[in-house]
């Protein structure tokens, strides 16, 4: 503990003196991976990135439409704006250390392999960006389709407030949280390879075991045992 | 030996069941009140039992910020645009991160030695490219 707490206020007290810092720390190594293409013509839709930095920015963008959507015609919750602040800024805060181990060579889930004819750096995709991007589309598949088919449960009269135990969920209680982590997980893979992903998938999964699942298991209890009281109630009148 | 009175009796035990119910339904909703409430409450018997322990201040905080401040129903169009517009200026700023060089500068400031790759457009070597 104490080496880490030496190294950290050394390092940050040598910040403004990058020279110092050079020359005392043994570097790591490493660099930015290249992520601008040097062709301005080989442009996709406008934004001269390569594929690989393309698409983490894709995800991104696909992540931030998910949210949108549920939170414009799916969600039923009220938002205040301290926790949307509070939900925003988590999501923006791990999709910004995705993005520094997608630039950091060491991390990254692309190493530049090799000039083409034209004189450009190709990259060689490593073995964890496909499997990262099946696991991002499979994980935000399951959230999207599990918390519509929930929506359309509640919005039938009749339904209102029951608890909903069919399609996705079915198959698990909380199974639009199992979709949040992997597609998280897979987010992490692709920028970050294998160990990354997994590092990602288990914090997120560890919180939802033991803050949020317990957190809502215990907001559906007290509705059960409210509605289960009053049903005792009515039936002992009854009697 | 005279008969019993059948409908006296009746009309006893239903009187005597019929209060049964109240009471029981009575005690029953205060058991519901008192274990809510987290406090002590006595038994028929006339024993105290403990009473249920309650979650902590800081446990019901955490609670209701997640669970029940996100439950209530009911329009929050402030809450919703920020949250639209948060989400949007994320894929900005990520793209940002990116195609300006922001990371990439931020980077060169840290003790990792991370340098432009000489393959990268960004290298010297490169830019003199045709």
């Amino acid at each position: 503990m104490r080496p880490t707490i030496l190294f950290l206020a050394i390092t940050l007290g040598s910040l403004p003196c990058p020279k110092f810092n050079i020359d005392t720390f043994p570097s790591p190594g490493g660099y930015v991976v290249p992520h601008r293409l040097a062709d301005p013509r080989s442009t996709t839709l406008g934004l001269s990135l390569t594929d690989y930095h393309l698409g983490l920015v894709g995800l991104a963008f696909a992540s931030a439409l998910k949210q949108i959507i549920w939170i414009l015609f799916i969600s039923e919750q009220k938002m205040p704006p301290q926790f949307a602040l509070t939900v925003c800024g988590f999501n923006t805060f791990l999709n910004t250390l995705n993005t520094f181990v997608a630039l950091y060579s060491r991390t990254s889930g692309v190493l530049p392999q090799t000039f083409d004819f034209g004189g450009y750096y190709k990259q060689a995709v490593q073995y964890a960006v496909p499997m990262g991007q099946s696991l991002f589309c499979a994980g935000l598949a399951i959230e999207l389709i599990s918390e519509v088919q929930r929506k359309v449960f509640k919005s039938r009269p009749g339904n209102k407030g029951k608890p909903f135990g069919g399609g996705l969920f079915r198959k698990a209680t909380n199974i639009n949280y199992g979709g949040y982590t992997l597609w998280r997980a897979g987010y992490a893979c692709y920028a970050g390879k294998l160990g990354w992903g997994g590092l990602t998938g288990m914090l997120v999964g560890t919180d939802f075991v033991r803050r949020a699942i317990p957190s809502m298991d215990k907001y559906c209890e007290d509705k059960v045992s409210a509605e289960i009281g009053e049903d005792i109630v009515q039936m002992l009148m009854r009697v | 030996m005279n008969p019993p009175d059948i409908g006296v009796a009746s009309k006893a035990v239903s009187d005597n069941v019929a209060e049964a119910v109240s009471s029981g339904m009575d005690s029953a909703k205060d058991a519901l009140t008192s274990r809510k409430k987290g406090q002590s409450e006595t038994s028929p018997n006339g024993t105290t039992e403990q009473a249920i322990p309650t979650d902590t201040d800081a446990q019901k905080k955490a609670a209701a910020d997640w669970a029940g401040a996100s439950r209530e129903k009911g329009p929050s169009p402030v809450g919703t645009f920020l949250f639209v517009f948060l989400r949007l200026a994320d894929v900005w700023f990520q793209y940002a991160l990116i195609a300006h060089e922001v990371m990439p500068t931020l980077m060169s400031y840290l003790p990792i030695g991370a340098t432009y790759h000489p393959f990268s457009c960004h290298h010297p070597r490169v830019s003199t490219l045709p």
